[in-house]
């Protein structure tokens, strides 16, 4: 610093001594290069090595300023981390150094978990720990075999190579079967078609290119676009995906009656569908492929109502009065449990217990182990039509117009709910939202001390099917009506964020999202899927 | 109880144990070598720098120790901490540096959010200037690099 000033008074005073200088600060920057090239060769030997000395001063205290020259790379990489996107992406045009830096993995892996987004922790420990170096091609960096060539980070600033073959064709992604490709459309941008997976020789995972595949599915969900299908084609409708091989098959796989109930598995890839023609069906839904892997028939002799699934068992809910727990693996029935005098409509299940509801006005709490009913909550006056858990609670919505909270555990009703002026068809509870759908055409978002926060009126009708989750760090909020709207909400604010049309007859019977895709049961039995990750490659994403 | 610290340029620091100990490598010292009067030497961290550093130590002395990831990430930087960080750009790495090297990690972090929200925000010709850097890309690569983050910009 005192230098700096030092030299600032000498340039001061010498303008002061020549007017006649100052104009030469406004030359052209190429110029003044060649007008200090020319007064450096007007020196004295002695005089130019004292310059030099002075300037590489100057040159190195400027060179401290930059964190690249100062900072180890770890230290970078962790300040690195606190940036977002828009700003790694300026850092990269500000430099080589900085450019190969900000290609760190690390870098990308922080700022994909800030964004609450998840991996499939599953998928991504299978391609890491598998050595089948023949059906994944090494493939390097999407971006090495580009344009700029990544090397460690070094002082010495060597040239980057830009190559001249930007289209290296993708290699055929050997795990994927065939079919699935014909789906999979060209990725937007050319450095994308290179493959994912492989960074370099050895197997470690590409943030960078995991990044733009979730960035992507994002994107999609913002702008609301995704690519309609069912899970049975239809050859006269255009939009229509083929979904397996044969037309025949599918005719055979769908379900002939009202889907009343869908449960999604994203972690297993599963869609668990249950039906009014009497039987549950269970799917493999994977990039945008559904194929049917199992049909209950045997569970009920009524309409399957209600379905849910824990990380073991699958329990079911029937116009038949029972309730069925299944070995969602062995795929075989544990117990049928007995007990409701009448329907029981829904079912929900958690680690210990089974909890149903039905048209009886109970709800009832059954042991997995003992398989005997624990609890029988008593207080609704109508119909209980459906329950939710969460963490300790249970949520009911019934026909007398209200909702109660239950401690899941004691049976106890700690909350009564009043708001609606009609029958509740669909409720959801995150933390401390509540969140309820009923024929009085409205949905009321409540906190867990029964106030209400939001009353929305979206739906034109009865909101018949509804399920709340965290997206993107956002908690939103999937709702349906039997025939004109489903419409996507802010919970927090209450804000209407999209509506997206119907694309085929029918009723809705019940709606259910993850992070890739909304599906809907129909009364025709189709199952529709609204796909927002149809160009996306979605192996470790969840 | 107090410890003795010797910065690189031998000045000599006593400062209470607690605060000391907020350095991981200083309490992890500290316990190898029991009480003793001998200074500490820090043969990496100049007496302008430490006694930065010790200022802020004793500031946090009552902080609670935080784990959580997103804790962290936060890019807030409370107010106290925001005029601490007010230096010159070679102080602000030097306290970078020494924190690295004491194990502050509360510091540390402090340190990198300063040096990200200089960042944050800004186009790459004011971060060039914020830290003295030569663009040395050639056009043409920068044009590569741009088409390369085109993904981003379909938002």
């Amino acid at each position: 610093m005192k230098d700096e000033s030092d030299m600032d008074m000498s340039l001061s005073s010498l303008v002061a001594q020549y007017p006649f200088l100052r104009p030469a600060f406004n030359i052209k920057q190429e110029d003044k290069i060649d007008l200090v090239c020319a007064l450096f060769q007007d020196l004295t030997v002695p005089q130019q090595s004292k310059v030099l000395r002075d300037l590489k001063d100057r040159f190195n205290r400027a060179c401290q300023c930059n964190p690249l020259a100062i900072l180890p790379r770890e230290l970078l990489i962790d300040m690195l981390s606190h940036l977002d996107l828009p700003s790694v992406q300026e850092l990269m045009m500000v430099s080589r150094d900085w450019y190969h830096i900000c290609q760190d993995p690390q870098v990308w892996r922080s700022m994909f978990e800030a964004q609450g987004w998840l991996i499939d922790r599953l998928a991504m420990d299978q391609f890491l720990q598998s050595d089948e170096h023949d059906s994944l091609p090494m493939q390097p960096h999407p971006f090495s075999s580009s344009a700029v060539q990544p090397r460690p980070i070094e002082r010495s600033l060597g040239p980057l190579v830009i190559s001249a073959s930007r289209s290296i064709p993708r290699p055929s992604p050997g795990r994927r079967p065939q079919s699935q490709k014909k789906k999979r459309m060209p990725a937007p941008s050319s450095s994308l078609h290179q493959d994912p997976l492989l960074s370099s020789s050895s197997r470690r995972i590409d943030w960078c290119y995991l990044y733009q595949q979730r960035h992507a599915l994002a994107v999609a969900w913002q702008q609301g676009r995704y690519r309609p299908y069912r899970f049975r084609s239809d050859p006269d409708n255009a939009i229509d995906q083929p979904l397996s091989s044969s037309q025949a098959q599918r005719e055979r796989d769908q379900h002939n009656d009202s889907v009343y109930s869908i449960v999604l598995d994203p972690v297993h890839h599963l869609v668990f569908t249950a039906s009014r023609d009497h039987t549950v069906k269970e799917w493999k839904f994977d990039q945008g492929m559904a194929t049917l892997q199992h049909t209950y028939t045997q569970l009920h002799h009524g309409s399957v109502l209600s379905l849910d699934i824990s990380p073991r068992f699958l329990a079911t809910a029937s116009g038949d009065h029972t309730a069925c727990l299944v070995d969602r693996w062995q795929r075989q029935l544990v117990t049928t449990f007995r007990g409701h005098g009448s329907s029981i409509l829904n079912v929900a299940l958690d680690d210990e217990c089974l909890f149903t509801c039905s048209k009886d006005k109970s709800i009832k709490c059954w042991s997995l182990t003992t398989h005997q009913c624990l609890h029988t909550l008593l207080g609704h006056r109508e119909s209980v039509n459906v329950i939710r858990l969460h963490g300790d609670h249970l949520l009911s919505g019934s026909g007398d117009h209200t909702l109660k909270l239950w401690d899941k555990r004691t049976g106890a009703c700690l909350q009564t709910f009043i708001g609606h002026e009609r029958s509740i068809a669909s409720i959801d509870m995150i933390d401390n939202w509540i969140v309820s759908g009923s024929s009085d055409q409205s949905i009321i978002i409540w906190d867990k001390q029964g106030h209400i926060l939001h009353k929305r009126f979206g739906h034109p009708g009865l909101v018949r099917t509804l399920q709340m989750q965290y997206h993107n760090n956002r908690l939103v909020l999937v709702s349906a009506d039997y025939t004109e709207k489903i419409n996507l909400w802010d919970v927090k604010t209450g804000t209407l964020l999209h509506t997206f049309p119907r694309y085929y007859p029918g009723r809705i019977m019940n709606i259910r999202f993850d992070n890739m895709k909304i599906v809907l049961g129909i009364d025709t039995g189709d199952v529709v899927v609204y796909d927002f990750a149809a160009d996306i490659d979605t192996r470790f994403l969840l | 109880m107090s410890v003795r610290l010797l910065s690189s340029d031998s000045e000599d620091f006593t400062v209470a144990k607690e605060v000391a100990e907020r350095s991981m490598l200083i309490k992890n010292m500290l316990e190898d070598v029991g009480d003793n009067d001998n200074p500490i030497p820090l043969p990496n961290v100049t007496a302008k720098i430490l006694r930065k550093v010790i200022e802020w130590c004793e500031h946090h002395l009552g902080d609670p120790v935080t784990n959580d990831e997103n804790e962290r990430r936060n890019t807030e930087i409370d107010e106290w901490d925001q005029k601490f960080m007010e230096v010159d750009q070679e102080t602000l790495f030097d306290i970078i540096l020494a924190a690295n090297y004491l194990d502050i990690k509360p510091l540390l972090d402090v340190g990198c959010k300063t040096v990200a929200n200089m960042i944050k925000g800004k186009t790459a010709e004011e971060i060039r200037k914020i830290f003295n850097i030569v663009n040395d890309l050639t056009p043409e690569e920068e044009a590569q690099i741009r088409k390369e983050n085109e993904w981003a910009e379909d938002r």
